[in-house]
């Protein structure tokens, strides 16, 4: 098996310091450490030409498979319960007008992939709100300028500029819906604010309860912007919706909304770890996703099929960010503890997933476990950026880093594969 | 003066601690062209209380507005490296009305003593005075409807470790308040962690004459949770979207890696 990536040298310290200085001021990357950690990687993922040419028609048969899988759900409500839908948004899903409006709107996703002893797999899509435009298009370009013989897998925030233009029109006000108060949000959407200006577009940055509707049109009500809304980037995890006031008619952002959404609310359908329980109740199979997500079952479900604990990863339905991922023998004891008593209490949330091998980056400073995000929009690639991370799960603790495309490939590491390096250990990852 | 150079004048490349100034309030705002206003507001601050640099003491800073800005300057002139942890926003426009935080106040305070503080050429392991904003929950108050939600909170990955700070030989820290009043929620999840590595934490009234006192951090909700992060973010987004109520428990979705 061939190593779908080359080692390359990090930058120096000096280069790397200006380097984070620019991704702070000139991409919006307000956040480049947690607690004794750079989260930013002073070297990029260089993968092979050919690794990306794998990828970039996995992911888009994941992305065509995910929209059609959505929609055949919400023509089946009885199916919202399983996938740990809150009630009141499996009521609300439930209005013909989402399923009918969907085909207005636009869909971005990133599948997070993982290369394993098996190939290519993935961990989950980030199908709601997928962020990291900062890292896949400013901390990227900054970081390719230093890596000459190697191009950018594209500018996903560029692509989705353009996008918004050919479907709002030139010069049109674009609302980015976000928790104003929380600046990890915040930088995401004002890295694209800045995006959009450029590209000619009037971008407004408001929280969700500052839009009101007419007619199933969205309109600003927020002390420093009033009036119609041409298009809606909603940066608000669909779970938290029905947690706003009515005033705001959260509802239409599900997909009922005339306004064009970019994504549909109704996308927490596949943001559900939960997702894979009810393939089987679909007319159509999703033979991509079977086949690069490891085998998902409901937590209940483990002694039927004569499986262990140990065997298995445990994830929250809606989980984030690496958080409350339960690995036997990764999981600290008393996290185990507290994630054993939240599956007691709440087994209709969790799911339990096979475990994959991941094959770990060697670096200068050891080896590390990458994940690859790659976003489509309306089911085609637009870019990538990676993350990566010293233990086998990409957490709070991960660092971010550049995914760039090899444009040659030297024949000593061409020829290069794991089974050169004996001495590597493999494990299995959680995400 | 560009935010980015007045973020360089606050964490110079030179010091060990410029990693955790929170580089938000300088990135999201523009002041570009601007002279600084002349200020010696910060010479009257009383630090008659502080401990000697050489002493192994950082200093945390919890004081309403501007004021650990200009507490944290006059430190500086005692050898101590301010590091601004501001993690919040201006809001829509610098003059932000409708802004729940004044961060307005200390982005001026930043600005008008940045190169004054540049001057001192302080060495690169000078201990650091940690600079909060006490008002950064607004009181805890509902926000109006069409208000700018830019409150915020600390987390413990907002600072150093207790190890870091122990392997450069911080062995206490000081709290100082405008009343020594304990440590609000969000940092005595920060200040107990220390606590428990070993870190004598002590308090005092910035304003008083007395010298720092040990204080016992006591243990506050979800100290350690699995879930406080989630949870205090989920209620940040809860926060933005129009009220200040309790957090939900639940974990939240989001634009999380992996």
């Amino acid at each position: 098996m061939k190593l779908p990536w080359q080692i390359v040298e990090p930058l120096d310290a000096r280069l790397f310091s200006e380097v984070r200085h620019a991704a702070i001021f000139e991409c919006c990357k307000w956040d480049p450490q947690v607690e004794d950690v750079c989260t930013l990687s002073s070297f990029p993922l260089m993968l092979t030409a050919e690794a990306w040419a794998e990828l970039v028609p996995l992911a888009e048969k994941l992305a065509n498979e995910t929209v059609a899988a959505e929609l055949a759900i919400l023509q089946r409500p009885h199916l919202f319960k399983k996938l740990g839908l809150p009630w009141t948004l499996r009521r609300r899903l439930s209005a013909p007008e989402i399923a009918s409006g969907q085909s207005r709107h636009q869909r971005l996703i990133r599948f997070d992939f993982h290369f394993t002893t098996e190939g290519w797999r993935i961990s989950e899509a980030n199908s709601d709100v997928p962020g990291g435009f900062n890292e896949a298009s400013g901390f990227t370009r900054l970081m390719a300028r230093h890596y000459g013989r190697a191009t950018t897998s594209g500018d996903p925030t560029e692509k989705m500029a353009a996008a918004i233009g050919k479907v709002a029109g030139k010069s049109c006000t674009v609302a980015l819906v976000h928790a104003t108060a929380f600046a990890d949000d915040r930088q995401v959407m004002v890295f694209l604010a800045r995006r959009l200006e450029e590209a000619g577009h009037k971008p407004i940055l408001v929280a969700p309860d500052h839009l009101r509707w007419e007619n199933g049109k969205a309109f600003l009500a927020a002390d420093w912007a009033r009036g119609p809304v041409d298009f809606i980037f909603r940066f608000f995890p669909a779970e938290w919706l029905p947690a706003l006031p009515r005033r705001c008619g959260w509802w239409h952002l599900l997909g009922s909304s005339e306004t064009t959404l970019c994504n549909p609310a109704s996308a927490i359908i596949s943001q559900s770890k939960r997702f894979p329980l009810v393939w089987d109740e679909l007319p159509n199979r999703l033979p991509t996703w079977e086949t690069l997500l490891p085998k998902t079952l409901d937590v209940r479900e483990i002694s039927r099929h004569g499986l262990v604990p140990e065997s298995l990863t445990f994830k929250p339905a809606f989980g984030r960010v690496g958080d409350m991922i339960k690995m036997h023998g990764l999981t600290p004891e008393k996290e185990l503890r507290q994630i054993n008593r939240a599956i007691r209490r709440y087994p209709q949330m969790w799911i339990a997933q096979d475990r994959f091998e991941a094959v770990p980056l060697s670096t200068p400073s050891g080896d590390m476990f990458p994940c690859i995000g790659i976003y489509t929009l309306d089911a085609r690639v637009i870019g990538a950026y990676g993350r990566i991370a010293r233990r086998p799960l990409i957490d709070h603790l991960a660092q971010d880093a550049a995914v760039l495309i090899a444009e040659t490939v030297s024949q000593s590491i061409q020829n290069q594969s794991i089974d050169d390096e004996p001495l590597r250990t493999l494990q299995t990852v959680g995400a | 003066m560009n935010p980015s150079e007045l973020y360089k004048l606050w964490a110079p490349e030179d010091s060990i601690w410029s990693n955790w100034a929170k580089p938000v309030l300088f990135a999201d705002s523009t002041f570009v062209g601007s002279e600084p206003a002349q200020t010696t507001e910060w010479q009257s601050s009383n630090i008659a209380w502080a401990p000697a640099p050489e002493s192994g003491t950082a200093i945390v800073l919890d004081l309403p507005g501007a004021h650990a800005v200009w507490y944290g300057m006059a430190l500086s002139q005692r050898g101590y490296r301010p590091v601004p942890l501001y993690n919040g926003v201006v809001g829509p426009s610098l003059s932000a009305p409708s802004a729940l935080v004044n961060a307005y106040g200390i982005l001026n305070a930043l600005h008008a003593v940045g190169e004054s503080l540049a001057t001192l050429r302080l060495p690169a392991e000078a201990p650091p005075v940690f600079l909060l904003d006490e008002n950064r929950f607004a009181g805890g108050s509902f926000a109006d409807p069409g208000r700018f939600d830019n409150r915020w909170w600390v987390f413990p990955q907002d600072f150093p470790s207790a190890n870091l700070l122990l392997s450069r030989g911080i062995r206490s820290a000081v709290l100082g308040q405008d009343r020594a009043a304990g440590p609000q929620r969000d940092l005595a999840h920060v200040l107990l962690r220390w606590q428990e590595a070993g870190i004598q934490i002590l308090t005092c009234d910035v304003n008083g004459q007395a010298q720092p006192t040990p204080l016992q951090v006591q243990r506050p909700n979800n100290f350690r949770a699995l879930w406080y992060q989630a949870l205090v973010l989920a209620g940040l987004r809860r926060n933005s979207a129009g009220g200040f109520g309790a957090v939900v428990p639940q974990p939240s979705s989001g634009g999380g890696f992996g």
